[in-house]
């Protein structure tokens, strides 16, 4: 019995067949390790998404519409916690900065012209390192906490869109890149409110964006929007 | 334009430090004494309460029953924002105070410790309805209190009758006219009611948890079955939390809840709610470090059965049990499958982060169940829990000799696997036929075979075992791999769907020192060589 019982066994083995159908399997030493990373433990990296709009009008000359949705931003966040109330980290993302242009007297910036509509689009790579305050107790939560950080972005590509309706009905739009007033290094920085996976936050650009000797006015520096933490 | 910058960080930065540090928080404080209090126990405790103590052999009182002192109380109420409740049993105070108030107070000579504490949602154990396949709402009837003996119970009269049973939960939503609760209610069996959030007596709104909840204890339907086993026993209604949307929702309610249960003489206390990741991180699932599992061990303490949901994180991120079920003395309540005796999916998982048994025992996961108006199919450990309460009361009620341990431990001895336990099932399903019973004498269901050459086990269900027309999952072996310290290392529950032999392929050098392996019940421990 014994025998035939064991040969059966080693058949099944060897032939890697299933004897029966298992439901069922934990395996409670394993499953039970504390992890290193978690949103409140060491280590944690998320995706986020953002979106958020033009809050201030910029300088005379050059003032942007208020309001107005056109920044979003697509990046992953690395956080290291030092402690229940502090973390470290950076972020990289794909930010676009999309301004629309105020159409009215005494505008200078880019040009004079008054368009139907006028836009500035910025295409840009970011980086930012910040730090983070938490508050509270806890689990193993983002919780309640404020970034602050400063960030500076590279842009790899930029379009100026105009688009004017004629008195004769016709309709001229046009899109230029290339210009050479535009920066391609800007910094600034952001200020982020959150608690678990929403956050609002505030970016402001320090730097300017049109090259000083162009003389131009600035337009809006202050983008305000809601980001969702993604995991 | 660097002046702006420079303004704009710093105003935001201000702005948001007064709306995360400026706001009152909650902190519990902890005195270091009861100095001057008297306490007469046969004026503050219900009939009841003085029973059970001297049933259960324990004093009528002791340190942890007598009053907080009330000028600690109106001391520290006088510098805070507000004082929302105090413990006796853990002598303290839980306050909203702002970083000011709170450090002034832990400053006056009588406060021996200020603990922060977080202001999250909890989470009732119990989930959305289309998540697995149906069967019929009279199935779910028919099986949910059949399995554990009521046919018996209902022959022998037993019902719970004597028994006070008090339930924590978000409210219980139109349960007052609600036809599953018309016998209580005319017999007067309700003997309490404490809303503690809004402090004040009525509890029937805030949520159809609780209503479904107390109709798996003593509910019925509009064609007169029973949902539960216990529908002569006494309630005490506590409304605990507020389903959602509430900002506070604490765990220190609970333990409010809970002496002011053993005030009122109640013998179980039935909870279907838990904490976890908002608040905890699992390794502090050990049943210390939580307020609300202090709390229950606390009310164990004082002879009442803490009967607990299990929880349902056991297919999400968290996975294990949350607190209070992580408590020693707290019998946790996994959920099962209503067609067989296997793991109901959301049910979650064991042990205790310092590796303890949980859950202790399991019950139907899915149960038909009272709503705030009408009847409905309901899942969760939550309708498992009060299934297990309603059977608690009645073994009391047979057995009213028992302490409340004695109970907790026949009732792990009464479940289907025992002595058999995993993870996922805790010892299994009670039966009234097996509670209290020591005839332990089972004939093999299985042999083991090994085979020391090939490092393998041989498990062979015996032929007059099997019954090749049962259906899917009906016919289950458990097998565990357990380590010196009797922990398992791992387990598994095989559906025996032939009479193949199961292998399993040991390793001299591996921690597990034995298999434990149960069929039909009978349980068997293979040494490993």
């Amino acid at each position: 019995m014994k025998f035939l019982l064991s040969m059966a066994g080693l058949c099944l083995l060897l032939n890697a067949t299933p004897a029966q159908d298992v439901i069922l399997e934990k395996d409670p030493a394993i499953d039970s390790l504390i992890p290193k990373r978690g949103p409140n433990r060491k280590h944690f990296v998320h995706p986020y998404m953002s979106f958020g709009f033009t809050a201030d009008p910029g300088e005379a000359g050059a003032r942007s519409r208020q309001g107005t949705f056109g920044h979003y931003q697509f990046g992953v966040r690395y956080k290291r916690r030092l402690s229940q109330t502090f973390a470290l980290g950076y972020e990289f993302a794909y930010d676009v900065n999309d301004l629309s242009q105020r159409q009215e007297a005494g505008k200078l910036a880019p040009d004079t012209v008054q368009y139907t509509r006028e836009r500035l689009i910025f295409y840009n790579g970011l980086f930012s390192p910040y730090l983070r305050i938490n508050f509270g107790k806890r689990g193993n939560q983002l919780g309640k906490y404020i970034d602050l950080a400063a960030y500076g972005t590279y842009t790899f590509a930029h379009v100026l869109f105009q688009k004017s309706d004629l008195p004769d009905g016709r309709v001229v739009r046009s899109r230029t890149s290339g210009l050479t007033y535009f920066q391609r290094f800007n910094y600034g920085a952001t200020v982020r409110i959150g608690i678990n996976k929403l956050v609002i936050y505030g970016q402001y650009r320090l730097s300017n964006l049109f090259y000083a000797n162009w003389n131009f006015p600035e337009p809006a520096r202050l983008q305000v929007g809601i980001q969702f933490v993604m995991r | 334009m660097q002046r702006k910058g420079i303004a704009f960080i710093f105003f935001s930065f201000i702005i948001c430090l007064s709306v995360f540090a400026q706001n009152p928080v909650k902190y519990r404080i902890y005195f270091k004494d009861k100095a001057n209090q008297h306490f007469d126990p046969q004026s503050y405790f219900d009939q009841k309460a003085i029973e059970r103590r001297l049933k259960q052999g324990l004093p009528l009182s002791d340190s942890t029953d007598y009053p907080v002192n009330p000028f600690y109380l109106n001391t520290v109420e006088a510098k805070v924002s507000e004082l929302k409740v105090h413990s006796r049993w853990l002598n303290a105070a839980v306050v909203m105070a702002t970083p000011e108030q709170i450090a002034d107070v832990a400053r006056l000579p009588f406060v021996a410790a200020v603990e922060a504490s977080a202001s999250v949602y909890m989470r009732p154990a119990s989930r959305d309805e289309d998540t697995l396949p149906a069967l019929s709402a009279d199935k779910n009837i028919e099986r949910q209190i059949a399995r554990m003996g009521a046919e018996m119970l209902q022959a022998e009269g037993v019902n719970g009758n004597g028994v006070r049973v008090a339930i924590f939960d978000v409210g219980f939503s139109g349960a007052d006219k609600h036809p599953a609760f018309t016998h209580l209610f005319e017999k007067g069996k309700i003997k309490g009611t404490r809303d503690f959030v809004k402090k004040r007596e009525h509890v029937y709104e805030g949520g159809w948890h609780g209503t479904a909840v107390w109709s798996c204890i003593a509910g019925k339907t509009l064609d007169g079955r029973w949902l539960g086993l216990a529908w002569d026993a006494e309630f005490l209604l506590a409304r605990t939390e507020l389903e959602r949307s509430e900002p506070f929702a604490e765990e220190e309610y609970w333990v409010a809840a809970a002496e002011w249960a053993d005030k009122n003489g109640a013998d179980i206390i039935n909870s279907s709610l838990g904490y976890t990741e908002n608040r905890y991180f699992p390794e502090q699932m050990n049943g210390k470090t939580s307020f609300i599992s202090r709390g229950a061990n606390m009310a164990a303490r004082k002879g009442m059965l803490v009967v607990n949901a299990a929880g349902n994180e056991g297919s999400g991120r968290w996975g294990i049990i949350g607190a209070p079920a992580d408590a020693d003395s707290v019998l946790a309540v996994g959920g099962v499958e209503p067609c067989c005796d296997y793991h109901i999916d959301f049910s979650s998982f064991g042990p205790t982060a310092d590796k303890r048994l949980k859950p202790n025992v399991a019950a139907q996961g899915r149960t038909e169940s009272a709503k705030s108006s009408g009847y409905s199919t309901v899942d969760g450990t939550s309708f498992a829990s009060p299934l297990m309460a309603g059977f608690a009361a009645c073994m009391w009620q047979k057995h009213p000799e028992l302490k409340s341990m004695e109970m907790f431990r026949l009732l792990e001895q009464s479940g289907h696997l025992y002595p058999y336990f995993d993870y996922a099932h805790g010892y299994g399903i009670p039966h009234a036929s097996r509670f209290n019973k020591t005839n332990t004498e089972v004939e093999p269901t299985f042999d083991v075979v090994v085979d020391t050459a090939m490092s393998i086990m041989t498990i062979a269900i015996r032929e007059s075992y099997y019954d090749s027309t049962a259906n899917e999952s009906s016919q289950l072996l458990y097998v565990s791999e357990v380590d010196s310290k009797n922990y398992l290392i791992a387990y598994r529950v095989i559906d025996v769907r032939s009479l193949e032999p199961y292998i399993f392929s040991y390793s001299p050098f591996s921690p597990v020192s034995r298999l434990r392996l149960h069929y039909k019940g009978y349980t068997f421990e293979q040494p490993i060589p």
